[in-house]
């Protein structure tokens, strides 16, 4: 399989590939009064309205909302999620069997690639948003 | 003759008595030391040339014993041996002359040098023996009783009357020789001054003119190294846009590769490109950077060249200006050369 991987304050995060719509550089955000705490704001991309998540508060609990240059736009379902992160930064092939669950509830998954531990975002943990 | 050497000294070997002495100053001292002290004198050059006309010269000499030519012949022989004598030991030297009278003969010097010399006397320092002038006129062929009266009538005085008077001839000549001398040497020497002032000067202004020309070239040079800089810094933001079309062109590789995954089998040869374009937007990068590096070096390079520059456009302006001062000096020198000259040479 193929993940993307990316960068939140320094730490390497990745995602499934298969569930990534897009990628593109950040863009004017329309604040939304009180919605959820990690939701940034909205974006409109491609003619649907997209909300964008503070993906550092979900994965390492650290706000990153003035430094994120990139957003992810994935696909949950019918929905799209906007993931805002630092940077972008490759594709890569990994094996199916080197991913880890971290406990039963399969919320968080790691991933061995050259030594490098990386966390990998899961459908699971996405669709709790 | 007045004949400068190499090293602008005068060539003493042919300097003249005329050179040193002013004839008509010469010839006056003459007559009149001559009717003054009763003692014939003329003064001679170093080849035994008379060079003023005779003073006071006695009838016993002029009329008689220069009258044929073997008296004059002897009289000049005479001479000779005597201005030898004279040039040898340096002194005024006093003797008979083959006719029997008293006669002196005084160098005229200049340093070492023999330039002239002053003969003088015809007189007689005790009574004379008429026997032996009576011989001598036979010898020389002239009147024996014509030459007795006229030995009769040649002046007699005490010989140290003779000494003081060549002592005297000998001592006014040769410090006129002298003075003189100096004088035609300090003449030479304001010459050369004025002559190599002038030199000076002229060189000063070619320095002068090189310097100014040297001050302007560092200007041009910072002008151009200041262009340098200019264009490493455009370089630097054609190089920033560059890094930012390859960061456009990593975004664009990676949303390929994601489209490839969605499209499954049939997307995997798109990825392969996709992995292309992230190497290329990579390497282009990389690539970029290396180039901001070498052109930060630029600068780095051109800052201190920038203040190498600068150093010595402040020391090249300061020589400028101490050339101009020293020219500005020189020329103030140069023109008291030439006063100091002018003053010499009585222009």
């Amino acid at each position: 399989m193929q993940i993307l991987t990316f960068l939140l304050r320094g730490e390497q995060f990745a995602i499934d590939i298969t569930l990534v719509d897009t990628i593109q550089n950040k863009m004017p955000i329309t604040p939304v009064p009180k919605s959820k705490k990690y939701v940034i704001g909205l974006i409109s991309n491609r003619g649907s309205v997209i909300p964008i998540i503070n993906t550092s508060l979900i994965l390492n609990g650290k706000d990153t909302t003035n430094t994120f240059e990139k957003f992810i736009i994935i696909n949950l379902g019918n929905e799209k999620l906007a993931l805002a992160v630092n940077d972008i930064d490759d594709v890569l092939e990994i094996e199916q069997k080197t991913i880890e669950n971290i406990n039963n509830e399969e919320d968080f998954s790691i991933v061995k690639v050259n030594s490098n531990i990386i966390t990998l975002l899961t459908y699971k943990q996405l669709q709790k948003i | 003759m007045i004949k400068k050497l190499n090293n602008g000294d005068l060539d003493l070997n042919v300097l003249e008595i005329k050179d040193v002495i002013d004839i008509k100053l010469l010839q006056t001292f003459q007559d009149n030391f001559a009717t003054g002290m009763n003692i014939a004198s003329v003064t001679v050059d170093k080849d035994g040339t008379p060079v003023t006309n005779p003073s006071s010269y006695t009838s016993f000499c002029i009329d008689f014993t220069h009258s044929t030519k073997v008296g004059d012949d002897r009289c000049a022989a005479s001479h000779k041996k005597a201005g030898e004598e004279a040039a040898r030991t340096r002194r005024p030297y006093i003797f008979t002359c083959h006719a029997g009278l008293i006669d002196f003969a005084a160098p005229i010097l200049v340093g070492d040098h023999l330039i002239g010399t002053i003969l003088g006397g015809q007189i007689l320092t005790s009574e004379p023996e008429e026997a032996k002038y009576r011989k001598t006129a036979n010898e020389i062929g002239v009147n024996e009783e014509g030459y007795v009266e006229a030995l009769k009538k040649v002046y007699m005085t005490k010989e140290e009357n003779v000494t003081a008077a060549a002592e005297v001839l000998y001592i006014v000549a040769n410090a006129l020789s002298k003075t003189g001398y100096e004088q035609l040497r300090l003449r030479s020497m304001s010459q050369n001054l004025s002559d190599n002032f002038s030199q000076i000067s002229a060189t000063m202004e070619e320095l002068s003119a090189s310097s100014i020309n040297v001050t302007n070239n560092q200007h041009n040079l910072s002008d151009e190294i200041i262009n340098v800089k200019k264009i490493s810094v455009e370089i630097n933001t054609i190089l920033d846009s560059i890094k930012s079309i390859a960061d456009e062109t990593k975004m664009l590789g990676l949303n390929a590769a994601i489209e490839a995954a969605r499209a499954g089998e049939a997307g995997r040869g798109f990825g392969v490109v996709a992995t292309e374009i992230r190497t290329l937007s990579k390497d282009s990068k990389e690539t970029a950077i290396k180039i901001a590096e070498l052109t930060n070096k630029i600068q780095q390079s051109v800052d201190k060249t920038i203040e190498t520059s600068h150093a010595t456009l402040e020391t090249t302006e300061q020589q400028s200006a101490a050339i101009e001062e020293v020219t500005s000096n020189l020329m103030e020198v140069t023109t008291l050369a030439d006063e100091l000259n002018a003053m010499a040479n009585h222009k």
